[in-house]
């Protein structure tokens, strides 16, 4: 069984590296939430903020059978990797979606385009309004789109919510 | 000084044009075609004789304006319009899809190889009862929409959109923006909120449907505001909108002008609806100086006074030339976006030969 398939089959375990935020209490419900990687590796998803991104894809290059989905928010410029972890992006098969909030000027989102081009299954999502801190700025925002993330992988840019109006 | 021609291609035909929204059942579907050929044709002479813009709008629902897709037109004068800049001032982008809205800038600026001024307006209140949008939303969604189609013109590996009234798991544009790093941004600058967004993110003011003392105001506080962001505006980035007739002498053009023109009850599409108008005030649309954005659309006034607060320019070449120094004195506007008054036949012709011949050569070094 895949990661992605085992990830529908049940609950997930997300790994959370990343300061407690109002995002980390509204993936509490979906997600069982661990702020440890267990001994043996983690099936699941990773989640990251700042420069925690390295250990998120350190963990996807060691699991990659077993991690369906990694979150980076707000992370580093890719050329402030560490040389050794640099020289492997191009092998990640994990989805990994880096998310930059529109006014955030430490880790502004012109960092997403060296993100996109150097991981095969990048993403970036701008998220307006919101600095560095986006986990506790738009909470709900985020919960959604890392959800359907966790939950989709790459297929979360077709959209699947209903959008019609009245029956 | 750059002097751009503005025309909303008014139809003139039959028509019931009373309120808003004005119903199309007395309508000359012959009268819309040469209405927007007129629009065309002027435009073209503008070209030729040296305007440096021509200049489109959006409005919606009535007959004040046969461009509600200002960027149909535009792609309409790429093939028409051979030397000057095609300005959209602007597109409604709060009521718009901000992606469709930054194609099709990109677009039209690719098929004029770089020759699009990119205005990006709030609109006037009516148009949001167009597509349905709850005027409270303007401001944010105006704001919102212009980050996400400046993000669309500059990224260029493909991004998501997070935001609070638009969201996108993927853009990527086809064609790119060609001016770079994009077309100059112009949008409404009347509001002190404007002038403040304006200078934050470094981009040109515009005015319209105001007058000299109330722009003056305006276009001081923008540059103070500038002043507080970093940013050095240029002249080329406050545009002041009027309207014009110019005849071979005051007498002459004041008579013409009278004859043609038969005022709007209300003077405004918003004010043509009180209704509306009433509901879009109770919502906040108008700002913090809720009172002097109102009162700025107000008419009608004498012609005498209209000339003197700058709602209007009217008279000889030599008047309009005073006028226009007035404006450029007062505002510091470095764009002036004629509207002519386009149902005159000839004398609407003779009217732009006149500033091509007599004002556009002197104001050109100002």
């Amino acid at each position: 069984m895949s990661a992605m398939e085992d990830l529908q089959a049940s609950p997930t375990t997300v790994l959370w590296l990343a300061p407690k935020s109002r995002l980390a209490e509204r993936l509490a419900g979906p997600f069982e939430v661990v702020a440890e990687r267990p001994a043996g590796g983690i099936a699941g998803c990773v989640l990251a903020a700042g420069d925690r991104a390295g250990e998120a894809l350190r963990a996807a290059l060691a699991d990659p059978d077993r991690i369906a989905a990694v979150v980076l928010l707000a992370p580093p410029a890719v050329a402030a990797l560490e040389p050794d972890l640099a020289a492997h992006l191009h092998e990640i098969e994990t989805p990994v979606l880096a998310l930059f909030g529109t006014e955030d000027t430490a880790s502004p989102p012109a960092f997403g385009h060296d993100w996109r081009r150097a991981l095969p299954k990048g993403f970036q999502t701008f998220v307006y309004g919101a600095g560095a801190d986006m986990a506790n700025e738009r909470p709900d925002a985020v919960a959604t789109l890392v959800t359907d993330f966790f939950g989709r992988g790459d297929r979360f840019i077709v959209k699947v919510t209903d959008g019609k109006l009245y029956d | 000084m750059k002097v751009a021609l503005f025309s909303a291609a008014r139809y003139h035909g039959p028509a019931e044009d009373v309120g808003w929204p004005v119903a199309s059942t007395v309508y000359s579907a012959e009268a819309a075609h040469k209405s927007l050929q007129t629009a065309l044709d002027q435009f073209r002479m503008a070209d030729e004789l040296g305007f440096d813009w021509v200049t489109v709008a959006e409005h919606h629902y009535a007959p004040f304006s046969l461009t509600p897709n200002p960027m149909v037109m535009a792609g309409a004068l790429t093939q028409v319009i051979k030397r000057a800049k095609i300005a959209l001032l602007g597109s409604s982008i709060p009521i718009n899809n901000p992606v469709r809205v930054a194609e099709e800038f990109a677009m039209l600026d690719t098929l004029t190889g770089g020759r699009i001024v990119a205005g990006m307006l709030r609109g006037t209140p009516n148009e949001y009862v167009t597509y349905n949008v709850n005027p409270s939303e303007s401001r944010g969604r105006f704001e919102e929409a212009l980050n996400l189609i400046r993000t669309a013109w500059t990224e260029t590996e493909p991004f998501g959109w997070l935001g609070k009234y638009y969201e996108y798991r993927t853009v990527s544009l086809w064609p790119r923006i060609m001016q770079q790093p994009h077309p100059r941004i112009y949008m409404s600058g009347s509001s002190p909120e404007s002038g403040e967004f304006a200078a934050r993110n470094r981009i040109g003011l515009g005015f319209a449907v105001t007058n000299v003392p109330a722009a003056t105001v305006a276009a001081n506080h923008y540059r103070e505001q500038c002043r507080r962001f970093g940013y050095e505006p240029e002249p080329e980035d406050i545009i002041y909108r009027v309207g014009i007739h110019v005849g071979e002498t005051d007498d002459e053009a004041v008579a013409d002008f009278q004859q043609a023109v038969t005022a709007r009850p209300g003077g405004s599409l918003t004010l043509a609806n009180r209704a509306l108008e009433r509901a879009v005030a109770a919502t906040g649309y108008y700002g913090r100086d809720a009172t002097v954005q109102q009162d700025r659309r107000k008419g009608p006034l004498g012609l005498k006074d209209q000339i003197e607060q700058g709602r209007i320019l009217l008279g000889s070449p030599d008047s309009v030339l005073d006028q226009i120094d007035n404006i450029r004195r007062n505002i510091g506007a470095g764009v002036l976006d004629l509207t002519v008054t386009h149902q005159m036949g000839e004398k609407t012709i003779r009217s732009i030969e006149l500033m091509a011949e007599k004002i556009l050569p002197k104001i050109r070094g100002w």
